[in-house]
């Protein structure tokens, strides 16, 4: 019980102060600028720092260092992946984005076109995959709650939900930034003191960790050489695209990019957020591996069956109990729901500002209306989201959703990449281009995962998949690019209108500023 | 595109030859990766020297570090130096 009273006071120190930069917050929240990008006003380390809060999710933390206790170099794959799309996002996305757009990424894609068919588009794929990773959050904090608190599943979901209303509605971009900041402090350090506790085990060599994993590990040396997971070239291919273009699409993240002021400090951040998130993984690594060596041959942790008490997830969570102790083990479960609370608070100001700004002035009010309204609309936005992903966290109780997440990177990477990436480097894209092609690639999306084997066989449980690929970005990303080409070639009366002038100027200002 | 106008010519040109490049390195470096677990995993699984260090886990490890290492050098080249370019 010691370790639930130490989680305790962590947590609620972590609750009272996010509460009370929400309250300082608050009365800074009536302004656009404040209220969307923080004023503009955090620095380089800072966004990089509320980045990395951002993208680490408990499912990274837990999921993958659980993925590197089961199967070793497979959970390896995955994490690199989620890691390379962040040096893309530099190089390709991260400072256009700065110098073009003020709010939302649709600021970007719409520069060119027609604003209410853009933003249409762009509102409905960013509602869509805030609500698919929202729900796999949620349900992944219910249960984990459960497990680390003991706590009802139905009050853990509340609790998570209502604090990021708060967050959210109250303190907007300045309290989310914050709550992410002080998340992902928590998190990189927990991580750091649970690897050098594993590594102090072993002399600090990676080589002495690995060879006692082996040993200690049912399937032995075959840990340390590519699994079951990724079984076909085709799969393996179609998960890195998702992942890499998945995340330069992911509206939560582009969001954070307006919270600087300038192209300097966008680039800063993201090379900040590098390399947290790569450092971050290589703990985990480090720490899927302490697992397999202090937990397998464990009966505390491991029960009859030879599988993880609770779940494989929890091989974090075990270990810092096997070589932390009891007031170890309540940090880092402090450190996991808060981590649950920073990636909701990211996913729901997104979804608030898709509602507020792109769907409410741009698509339903032609612009006409004012920054007191749009905020209005933008807030109770952020309270009915909250209260969807409580419901919805609460109908899914104990479903798959694993899927969702992997949904939601999809749909991320075949319309929000392709439209944000040749709206700002194709000089022959147009509103209906964009816009049909767009929406081809997200309908492409939807009917491949539902047809494919996580839907189809997992969930309607039908014998085998009309599509067989788990993975669709392979083809719906191609698909999505190829439709948006030929919709921009048949579009014959618009293409005269977008002419050179407003793509060079744009180009420009891309490249210089403003 | 060749209507820009001229002062800032060759810094949109190095800007634009430099983020191609350093895309290029990262999705080559990742692809082979993902290429070479899709095609010859065996080539992955072969141990380095005596110890249980895997070419595998030795190439995605570094893909990691590299990946770091690049963002460093792209920040640092474009605020400390590219930069100084643009009039």
């Amino acid at each position: 019980m010691e370790s639930n009273f130490v989680a305790s006071i962590i947590f609620f120190l972590f609750v009272f102060v996010t509460l009370a930069i929400t309250y300082f917050a608050s009365k800074k929240s009536n302004t656009k600028e404040n209220y969307y990008a923080a004023g503009e006003k955090i620095s380089g380390f800072q966004n990089g720092l509320a980045i990395a809060g951002d993208y680490m999710s408990a499912a990274s933390f837990l999921g993958i260092s659980g993925l590197v206790f089961l199967s070793g170099f497979d959970g390896l794959i995955y994490s690199i992946g989620f890691l390379v799309g962040w040096p893309i996002i530099l190089f390709l996305v991260a400072e256009k984005l700065k110098n073009l757009g003020k709010f939302t990424f649709a600021d970007v894609t719409t520069i060119r076109f027609k604003q209410s068919k853009i933003r249409a588009l762009s509102s409905i794929s960013t509602l869509i995959t805030v609500l698919f990773y929202l729900i796999a959050q949620m349900v992944g904090a219910g249960s984990l709650i459960q497990i680390l608190f003991d706590l009802p599943y139905d009050f853990a979901i509340w609790i998570v939900g209502i604090l990021m209303i708060i967050y959210v509605s109250f303190g907007g971009m300045i309290a989310t930034t914050w709550v992410q900041i002080i998340k992902a402090f928590l998190l990189i350090f927990g991580a750091t003191v649970l690897s050098f506790l594993v590594l102090k085990e072993f002399s600090f060599s990676l080589t002495n960790l690995l060879d006692a994993a082996v040993k200690a590990h049912k399937s032995g040396i075959d840990i340390l050489k590519p699994g079951k997971l990724v079984a076909d070239p085709i799969s393996a291919i179609s998960l890195g695209i998702a992942l890499i273009l998945g995340t330069a699409g992911l509206p939560h993240i582009l969001m954070r990019f307006f919270t600087v002021p300038d192209a300097k400090s966008a680039r800063l951040s993201a090379f900040y957020a590098t390399s947290f998130i790569g450092y971050f993984y290589l703990l985990t690594f480090i720490i899927g591996f302490g697992a397999i060596v202090y937990l397998s041959t464990n009966s505390n942790y491991i029960n009859a069956d030879g599988i993880l008490i609770g779940s494989n997830n929890m091989a974090a969570i075990h270990l810092s109990h096997a070589i932390g102790g009891d007031i170890f083990l309540g940090f880092i479960s402090a450190v996991a729901f808060a981590t649950i609370l920073a990636v909701v608070a990211g996913l729901t100001l997104a979804g608030a500002s898709a509602v507020g700004r792109d769907l409410y002035v741009y698509v339903l009010n032609n612009e006409k209306t004012d920054e007191k309204r749009e905020l209005f609309v933008s807030k109770i936005s952020s309270v009915l989201i909250g209260i969807v992903a409580i419901f919805l966290g609460i109908a899914f109780e104990g479903q798959n959703v694993a899927f969702m997440v992997g949904l939601a990177f999809a749909i991320a990477a075949s319309t929000n990449f392709p439209v944000l990436f040749l709206s700002i480097n194709w000089k022959n894209l147009t509103t209906n281009g964009a816009f049909y092609g767009g929406m081809c690639g997200l309908l492409i999306t939807v009917c491949l995962v539902v047809l494919g084997p996580t839907i189809w066989v997992d969930i309607f449980k039908f014998d085998k998949p009309i599509f067989p690929y788990k993975y669709p970005a392979l083809f719906s990303v191609s698909l999505s690019f190829l439709a948006i080409f030929i919709f921009s070639k048949l579009d014959i009366k618009n293409r005269s209108k977008i002419d050179d002038e407003k793509f060079t100027k744009m180009m420009e200002k891309a490249y210089l500023g403003k | 595109m060749s209507s820009f106008t001229n002062k800032n010519d060759r810094y949109i040109k190095v800007k634009r030859n430099i983020s191609h490049l350093f895309s290029f390195i990262v999705i080559f470096m990742y692809f082979s990766f993902i290429l070479l677990i899709g095609f010859y995993p065996k080539l992955l699984a072969k141990k380095i020297a005596t110890s249980s260090m895997t070419y595998g886990v030795a190439f995605g490890l570094s893909i990691i570090i590299f990946s770091i290492f690049l963002t460093l050098i792209y920040t640092l080249l474009s605020n400390k130096y590219i930069d100084e370019i643009k009039k």
